[in-house]
């Protein structure tokens, strides 16, 4: 199962890509959008993790370049953000979001929970 | 002629060019018109090569004015003009003039309705006088007569009576559209203002919650092993920083809640909900849940009609209801409810736990409070459930309360009108 992370705080990536890992997940990190959407489009990952407050792009904007590009545009994306749902859950979930996961309130583990998920959701 | 430094324009300019346009169709239509009447009004031919002569001046002038005039100015300038060219145009065609009087109309209308009314009654007066020299002449033709004397006190007092008239209907227009413009004007500050506060409630709840989730995640990774084994005093000591984060991030997030709620950063999405259907959603996710001992019933009447609400905001409210009858329910039955009346939808957690005190009920709403028998079961809560709860509520116009007896359980309710 491979998993791609976009998120510009390094911490966050970090204490994602360790947890995954010992998931048995394989583990994709970039720090920017516009990196994001070119790994997406080589690696063709399985499920993307995808934060909102970037530099560049931001995240819905992400989610929109990749749910136009016929490439891309069916791989589960989940947002993974510490803005409150009701910030931007709607216009996401407009966009195409698989789901709104909100970092503060998901523990590592529901955050594989959602992603084995997704993919057997996918597969099924 | 700087525009700027002029009056404020009115706003009703939109009947300028109405007036205007019919104006000018009336007078092309009297240029051309009357030598088709099947009588021939005028003896000399030369009078109409006057009135176009007359026209063409108007014209210019009105040319002239369009040009170096503001609108407010422009419109006073133009109204004397019409009268002037009404005037002599009606002179011009002689008994038949009479028929064009109506014409007066436009301008003083027009004049009443978009100029201060001591300017659009110097033009109703100007078209006065000119009814009154009219008469003056026919009198002087046609010696007296006092029909024509009570023909011109009714074109008078009609002059005089649409000025008034629609003098107060402007004013009426004006107070409805100040009222609608201050109307939009504080709307327009209250959503800037409620914008402001919700960018800053969501930039202060990703500051908040960045660092927190770190130390949540690395805290759960040590806590689950993840990261290798602990021995016993690690491992103690990574449940209490464990389980103080999810304290931690719990009240940050309800605070946050709060202050979107009192901010008025929150908004609900009220939207027609089928709510039987809503409550036997949330009592079977919670009763699949695997660690969950105690199952929950539900009780609802047989037909429930549809309720406008926010469902996420009402699903949060209930969900916060049965985990507190979770937490202090001694694992007897909790039992949700659902009844409805003419007016509202009242539905009801009920416990079978340790009760409340009745001195409480009125603080089991308010922020932080947290009653010594509670305190007893459970002291992790952030006493803020209930509270946000009741906001809630109330932004939906309903009211939220308590019933219990000690030791033999408490029961929430909650109203919603329908």
């Amino acid at each position: 199962m491979k998993v791609l992370i976009i998120d510009d705080e390094k911490s966050i990536l970090k204490m994602y890509e360790e947890y995954l890992k010992t998931a048995g997940m394989e583990v994709l990190t970039v720090t920017d959008g516009q990196t994001g959407i070119g790994t997406a489009k080589a690696q063709k990952p399985d499920v993307i993790l995808l934060d909102i407050i970037m530099p560049k792009f931001n995240g819905l904007d992400v989610l929109n370049k990749m749910k136009s590009d016929p490439d891309i545009k069916d791989i589960p994306i989940f947002l993974l953000t510490n803005l409150p749902a009701e910030c931007s859950g709607e216009k996401a979930k407009e966009l195409g979001a698989a789901g709104y996961l909100v970092k503060a309130e998901y523990e590592p583990k529901m955050v594989v929970d959602v992603i084995r998920g997704a993919v057997a959701k996918t597969k099924s | 002629m700087d525009p700027k430094s002029l009056p404020t324009p009115s706003k009703i300019f939109r009947y300028e060019k109405a007036v205007e346009a019919s104006t000018w169709i009336i007078v092309v239509l009297i240029i051309f018109g009357v030598r088709f009447l099947p009588q021939k009004l005028i003896d000399n031919d030369q009078v109409y090569y006057l009135i176009g002569a007359i026209a063409a001046l108007a014209l210019l002038y009105y040319l002239l004015v369009y040009k170096y005039f503001s609108r407010n100015n422009r419109l006073y300038l133009k109204s004397i003009a019409d009268i002037v060219l009404i005037g002599v145009l009606i002179h011009l065609l002689k008994d038949y003039g009479v028929y064009f009087f109506a014409l007066y109309f436009l301008p003083i209308a027009a004049a009443a309705l978009s100029l201060e009314f001591i300017n659009a009654l110097l033009i109703a007066t100007i078209a006065a006088l000119f009814v009154i020299f009219e008469i003056f002449l026919s009198s002087m033709d046609l010696l007296p007569q006092t029909a024509q004397f009570y023909q011109g006190f009714w074109q008078i007092s009609l002059i005089l009576f649409i000025t008034i008239f629609c003098r107060f209907l402007a004013v009426q227009i004006r107070q409805e559209k100040t009222l609608k413009e201050e109307a939009l004007a504080r709307e327009k500050a209250l959503a800037e203002e409620s914008k402001k506060e919700k960018e800053f409630m969501s930039l202060t709840s990703h500051q908040l919650y960045t660092p927190l989730s770190i130390i949540r995640g690395f805290s759960a990774m040590l806590y689950e092993k993840k990261l290798g084994e602990l021995n016993p005093k690690q491992e103690e000591a990574i449940t209490e920083i464990h389980d103080s984060t999810k304290r931690m991030v719990d009240l940050v997030s309800e605070l946050l809640s709060i202050s979107r709620i009192e901010t008025g950063a929150f908004r609900l999405e009220k939207k027609e909900t089928d709510l039987k259907r809503l409550l036997e959603n949330i009592v079977s996710l919670i009763n699949q849940t695997k660690q969950q001992k105690i199952k929950i019933s539900l009780d609802c009447h047989e037909k429930i009609d549809s309720v406008k609400i926010d469902a996420d905001k009402i699903r949060q409210v209930v969900y916060n209801l049965i985990d507190n009858a979770l937490k202090y329910g001694k694992g007897q039955q909790i039992k949700l409810s659902c009844q409805q009346t003419d007016k509202e939808t009242i539905i009801s957690v009920r416990d079978e736990g340790v009760g409340i005190p009745k001195a409480d009920f009125e603080k089991l709403f308010q922020p932080f409070f947290r009653g010594k028998t509670i305190l007893e079961l459970d002291n992790k809560g952030t006493g803020l459930g209930l509270y946000i709860a009741r906001l809630i509520i109330e932004k939906h116009g309903g009211r939220i309360w308590a019933e219990s007896e000690i030791n033999k359980g408490s029961t929430f309710k909650f109203s919603l009108p329908r």
